[in-house]
């Protein structure tokens, strides 16, 4: 008796990599999972999720949806499913050597714009690319970021194809989010089914935490025995407010906001009962723009005034840097796998998704020829926004953005209609499948760059859909490596 | 620490110690109507008296009813004294300032809320007040002792707990100003409102152990006023709220005038109420003594506000 018996595995198997199936047949690596979860009754499995459930919300680990007319804020809690996600040790190796490898490419593609710009200066990289993107910082031109460490926290979001190769879909290099998810969702795992975890050899997490914590001490720019490390939140009404208390709990940094800091002789200090503490590293999650209304937009109330002119004058560091979204714009990450050569002399262990540049003429010609099985996205947009779904399209809107493209080809990149893996869930009982992804997180300071085991598994709950988004109801699972 | 850090903390440390007595009150409110003969309607007036605004009450209602009088006492979001109230200011204070307290703390106070945010009147009525009451007290219990337990004795404790103290000896006053009430001609039949008001605060075994047989209510009201081994009494709360502003001196460097003048303004309240003979207080200097009191701890909580939380102030090293 199997799974297999409430649900058939859907015929999409053959279109669509399956975590756990090959075929007919279970997957080694999840047999006792799978044996485990098919024991189970619907009810229990209900009765299991809803106490699941109930701890999400009892830990408050929700994200905010503000409504008008509530007496307070939405508090919604993340779909969390009971059935975790696996990852063989060897494929882990892969993944983990392959991010790591990324991120040290695209650190010293930031120094290197930032300073020499040898990448430019060799034609590997259309000039006007780099410096007609709206994240690139002009303020931020040859100034030293200690440790040559533009990106400090780093989420590197991964698919599967139909053959089960990973695929680099973007990279997420400003202030991702998502750390808090993955430490929850194993808390959560742990102590409401420990019968499942304590029967897989799964690498524990916790220690990516203390690495975290040391790679921001790392990059105080003076040499200090206690470095003060905060992080810098837009406030209790921001959506992602619990990962940042969590982060600063979890490693024992400061949490402020824009008006708990003031600038003075250069020097950022946290202003508190007892006097003026100075800050050496600023973990910041706000975006550049809101940094420091004295450099960037004038009317942030988020940031502080005169930051940017401590970090020119060395006194503080600010993580990630200013500047790093760049590196991060859809059609940049097409040259992803070329300053891995460049700059590492390594091959790219990690593949993108085939993407296709508008402004190559021969590229451009070829989508369009095909623009029913492409999705075309504009690059300095995310979350879904200025994309056309040629599969999903109508004759009209191709035609459109057909014009849109040749009048404007800079701005749009193309990809086939992406392949994501699909796993099991726990839907009320019954056991459904579901596209995933995966957001491997790293973390690096100048010696090292490390990555955490597993990562954030993201769901898209509605069937058939591939957007995995928390805004658009996605949902998560706990991430296992394996370490044997 | 910062001040809205300090603000918060301060709120939540007075927020949960007002819901435990108001659960405290209501609890033994609830259970005194059995024992004498007043018409219900009087019952339910007396018991929304006890912590509510009855002129809020009259606006919504037309009569004093067991659901209505309950509900608007516990479960009423829009009546700022109302214990659903307390608990949500509690958890929203500590919301904004999670990363200062452990994580337990938080998944207390917050499971706590839920809990009281989803309970409806009829299943109070239902599962008996009783055993709601006793409930509200647990999971207070429950996250006081926890702090006790595992919070770190640094500032943002001393903070809590001086918000803590200075709530209780308000409430001790608002309590017995209840008591002063009464009318003469019933004060000295009220032998059940008496054991009720100590009970309320857990003192009858107190009272009892220490050997008083002075079971009126001007007996109780020396006992909850002056009686400092008590740690519900005034003159308790008063000293564990001194001791904590002294121990907030000494973790911080902070050696501002504002925090002296706090700390001198509750040493002499504290020995003021040590100076008081059991003859100081009696029926007819009660009302006064607790006036008294009641502006020493409106002059505390002004003065705390002004030492540890002015929004926006310079801070000079």
């Amino acid at each position: 008796m199997g799974i297999t018996n409430k649900t058939p595995v859907p015929s999409l198997s053959s279109l669509y990599y399956n975590e756990m199936y090959d075929g007919s047949q279970v997957r080694p690596h999840y047999g006792k999972v799978h044996e485990s979860i098919s024991r189970m009754t619907p009810q229990e499995r209900v009765a299991r999720q809803a106490k699941m459930n109930g701890r999400l919300l009892e830990e408050g680990i929700t994200f905010t949806l503000s409504g008008a007319g509530q007496p307070e804020a939405l508090e919604r809690t993340i779909p969390f499913d009971l059935i975790p996600r696996i990852i063989p040790m060897e494929e882990w190796e892969t993944i983990e050597q392959g991010t790591k490898q990324r991120v040290r490419a695209l650190n010293a593609f930031l120094a290197d714009i930032y300073h020499e710009q040898c990448i430019l200066k060799d034609g590997l990289v259309p000039r006007r690319m780099v410096m007609g993107n709206r994240y690139f910082r002009t303020e931020m031109m040859r100034l030293a970021a200690p440790g040559g460490t533009y990106v400090t926290a780093s989420g590197i979001d991964l698919i599967r194809d139909e053959k089960g190769a990973y695929y680099v879909l973007e990279d997420n290099l400003r202030s991702p989010s998502g750390f808090s998810y993955v430490f929850k969702s194993r808390s959560i795992l742990t102590h409401d089914f420990p019968e499942l975890m304590f029967s897989h050899p799964v690498r524990g997490i916790d220690r990516f935490l203390q690495e975290f914590r040391s790679s921001l001490r790392n990059l105080s720019p003076v040499d200090k025995a206690e470095p003060v490390v905060a992080l810098l939140t837009p406030g209790s009404y921001n959506s992602a407010y619990f990962e940042h208390v969590f982060l600063a709990q979890q490693m024992g940094i400061e949490l402020v906001e824009g008006r708990d800091l003031v600038c003075k002789d250069h020097k950022i200090y946290i202003r508190g009962l007892s006097g003026l503490k100075q800050v050496d590293v600023l973990y910041r999650r706000i975006d550049d723009d809101y940094l420091d209304p004295l450099a960037f937009r004038p009317d942030s109330v988020l940031g502080v005034a005169g930051l940017m002119n401590a970090y020119r004058y060395g006194n503080i560091t600010i993580a990630n840097a200013p500047g790093t979204g760049v590196a991060d714009d859809k059609a940049i990450y097409t040259f992803v796998p070329e300053m891995i050569r460049y700059y590492l002399n390594e091959r790219p262990i990690l593949s993108n998704v085939p993407t296709y540049l508008m402004s190559r003429p021969d590229e451009r010609e070829h989508v369009l020829g095909r623009l029913e099985e492409m999705v075309v996205k504009e690059t300095s947009l995310s979350g879904g926004y200025g994309m056309l779904v040629g599969p999903a399209s109508t004759e009209r809107e191709r035609e459109l953005f057909a014009a849109k493209i040749r009048e404007n080809p800079d701005n749009y990149i193309a990809q086939p209609t992406i392949k994501l893996s699909t796993s099991p869930i726990n839907l009320d009982g019954r056991i459904a499948h579901r596209h995933i992804d995966l957001r491997v997180f790293a973390v690096a300071d100048g010696a090292s760059v490390r990555v955490l085991p597993g990562g954030l598994t993201r769901v898209a709950m509605k069937e058939g859909s591939l957007v995995v988004n928390s805004s658009q109801g996605g949902g998560v699972k706990d991430t296992w490596v394996l370490s044997r | 620490m910062l001040d809205r850090i300090a603000e918060c903390l301060f709120w939540i440390g007075r927020y949960t110690e007002r819901a435990e007595n108001h659960a405290r009150l209501l609890d033994v409110y609830y259970h005194l109507r059995e024992e004498d003969g007043e018409d219900a309607e009087a019952t339910w007036k007396r018991i929304a008296e006890a912590i509510g605004d009855c002129a809020l009450y009259e606006e919504r209602y037309d009569a004093y009813r067991e659901n209505d009088v309950l509900f608007f006492l516990t479960l009423d979001w829009t009546q700022p004294n109302s214990i659903l109230s307390c608990v949500t200011q509690a958890r929203n204070n500590l919301k904004k300032i999670r990363e200062q307290l452990p994580a337990e703390l938080w998944n207390l106070l917050n499971g706590f809320y839920l809990w009281l945010k989803n309970m409806r009147v009829e299943e109070i009525v239902q599962m008996s007040p009783h055993g709601f009451f006793q409930g509200l007290k647990e999971r207070l219990a429950a996250f006081q002792g926890t702090a006790v337990s595992i919070a770190l004795r640094d500032e943002s404790w001393h903070m809590l707990e001086s918000g803590r103290y200075l709530e209780r000896s308000e409430n001790v006053v608002r309590l017995l100003q209840s008591v002063g009430r009464i009318a003469p001609e019933q004060r000295k039949g009220a032998y059940g409102y008496t054991v009720a008001l100590l009970k309320s605060v857990g003192g009858y075994e107190a009272f009892r152990r220490l050997g008083q047989d002075d079971l009126t209510l001007e007996g109780v009201s020396r006992f909850l006023v002056l009686q400092e081994a008590f740690p519900r009494s005034a003159h308790f709360s008063l000293a564990a709220f001194e001791r904590h502003l002294k121990d907030m001196r000494r973790e911080s460097d902070k050696s501002g005038s504002a925090l002296e003048r706090t700390i001198r303004l509750a040493g002499k309240a504290r020995s003021e109420l040590g100076w008081l003979d059991r003859d100081d207080i009696t029926f007819d200097t009660l009302n006064s003594v607790l006036q008294q009191l009641l502006a020493t701890n409106r002059q505390l909580g002004e003065a705390v506000a002004g030492t540890f939380f002015s929004p926006g102030r310079e801070v000079t090293a």
